[in-house]
């Protein structure tokens, strides 16, 4: 064997381990003394490694024919969610622990600011989300609609009459509105006009609501002035004229309008 | 799929068609490569499975799944060897001053890897034999007495001299090669 075999023969064994500690220490301070032969296990180094790329790249190339005989892999958003479900967690290579843990921080810097995100959205919402007025927080404050109270009858309308409040009374107030409507106008029944307006009320229309009760107190009955003129005054406050419902309030004795009365004052005041 | 450490280039073959979908779209997804090269680092990482198959060097996959998990890991690291050489690459083109002993041990990495692929090119022009020989001494290990029964040769000795004056001749194309 000649000289140089001889040195690949000893770069090779000294590359895979396969000297003894005194080999080991002769061949590295050849290596410190002899570039030649630092080069040669330099290079020796870089053949093997060469060898092994060789054998992945033969694979690789074997794969790629392969691929080119298989469906196309799936790309979209669809698939790539899919793909998390069932991802192994990867922890036998050596560095793998710690990208775990690189990955697992990643997760937790994202979950946080997925939190944090929420966290604003929800206050950014809190703020804009239109807040009720005070008229408005004042009028739910003070209006309930009254149950109805109302003589049995025995006229040809009482089936309607009957129809009507018991919508009214089980909160169906869109169905009662029609209603009260009808025995009010082709009947003449201006007690149905009464609750009419407590029903538009109830309904969220205040404006219809203070036309109904301005017709009842403009009626020659007299109709549960107090309540009316109360509830006159809410239907305003629904609408939002506070001037026409204050007005009212003043004239009015009781606890309930002069505690709305107030409230008015305070509120409106600020 | 059970691997044994004995290499079967159809059996990676069968473990590439089973998990190369969900290997592709993970590396899109988290390492947000293009699918090209997403298709090469998977491909690539079935490869270092194959070599670690063929030198028996796999640790034993007695639970269901772990060969998967093993594929991953080896994707996982690929990915990340990329990354970091992207980002050399990009920090480079930029042409960032002050390159500190990280950047120098990169380079030295890349220089490293560049002369493999070139000793890698090398190999392809060896003889078939001298090819056989080396693969199955550098990649599968076998032992020499073994080669020699396969490939005919006298003894474990005339294989050690086949096989030394193969890296003899590999050295010399590749110095060709760099000149």
């Amino acid at each position: 064997m000649s000289d140089e075999l001889k040195d690949i023969a000893l770069a090779e064994a000294y590359l895979n381990d396969a000297l003894s500690e005194e080999e080991k220490r002769v061949v590295e301070k050849r290596r410190q003394d002899d570039p030649d032969f630092a080069r040669l296990v330099d290079d020796m180094d870089v053949m093997m490694a060469g060898s092994k790329a060789a054998f992945r790249q033969e694979v690789q190339e074997q794969l790629q024919e392969l691929e080119k005989t298989l469906p196309r892999i799936p790309l979209d958003e669809a698939a790539l969610i899919l793909n998390d479900m069932d991802i192994p967690a990867a922890e036998e290579e050596d560095d793998t622990l710690q990208s775990s843990e690189e990955d697992s921080s990643k997760n937790r810097r994202w979950l946080y600011l997925i939190a944090l995100l929420l966290i604003i959205l929800a206050v950014i919402t809190w703020a804009l989300w239109p807040q009720p007025k005070a008229h408005e927080q004042l009028f739910a404050k003070y209006f309930e609609a009254p149950p109805v109270e109302r003589s049995n009858s025995r006229s040809p309308i009482a089936a309607l009459q009957q129809k009507a409040d018991a919508a009214y009374q089980t909160g169906q107030y869109a169905a009662a509105i029609p209603l009260y409507d009808q025995l009010y106008r082709e009947y003449g029944d201006s007690l149905s006009l009464y609750y009419l307006g407590m029903a538009q009320m109830a309904n969220g229309n205040g404006e219809a609501a203070v036309e109904s009760l301005n017709t009842v107190a403009e009626l020659p009955e007299d109709i549960r002035y107090r309540q009316l003129q109360f509830y006159l005054a809410l239907a305003h406050l629904q609408e939002g004229d506070r001037k026409a419902a204050t007005d009212l309030l003043r004239n009015l004795d009781g606890e309930a309008a002069e505690a709305l009365r107030q409230e008015m004052e305070k509120a409106f005041s600020q | 799929m059970a691997i044994s450490s004995t290499y079967e280039l159809s059996t990676i073959k069968q473990l590439y068609i089973r998990h190369r979908v969900q290997l592709v779209q993970w590396l899109v997804k988290m390492y947000a490569f293009d699918p090209g090269e997403a298709t090469e680092l998977a491909q690539s990482a079935f490869a270092i499975f194959a070599e670690r198959a063929a030198a028996g060097s796999l640790p034993s996959f007695e639970r269901a799944g772990l060969e998967k998990t093993y594929l991953f890991a080896i994707a996982k690291n690929k990915a990340r060897e990329q990354l970091r050489l992207r980002k050399r690459t990009t920090a480079l083109s930029e042409q960032a001053v002050g390159i500190q002993d990280e950047e120098q041990e990169r380079e030295a990495e890349a220089e490293k890897r560049s002369r493999i692929e070139l000793a890698s090119k090398a190999f392809a022009k060896l003889g078939e034999k001298c090819q056989q020989l080396l693969k199955l001494a550098i990649v599968f290990k076998t032992p020499m007495q073994d080669i020699a029964q396969q490939m005919d040769y006298e003894n474990a000795q005339t294989v050690k001299t086949r096989k030394y004056k193969c890296l003899q001749r590999l050295r010399t194309l590749y110095t060709q090669s760099t000149n």
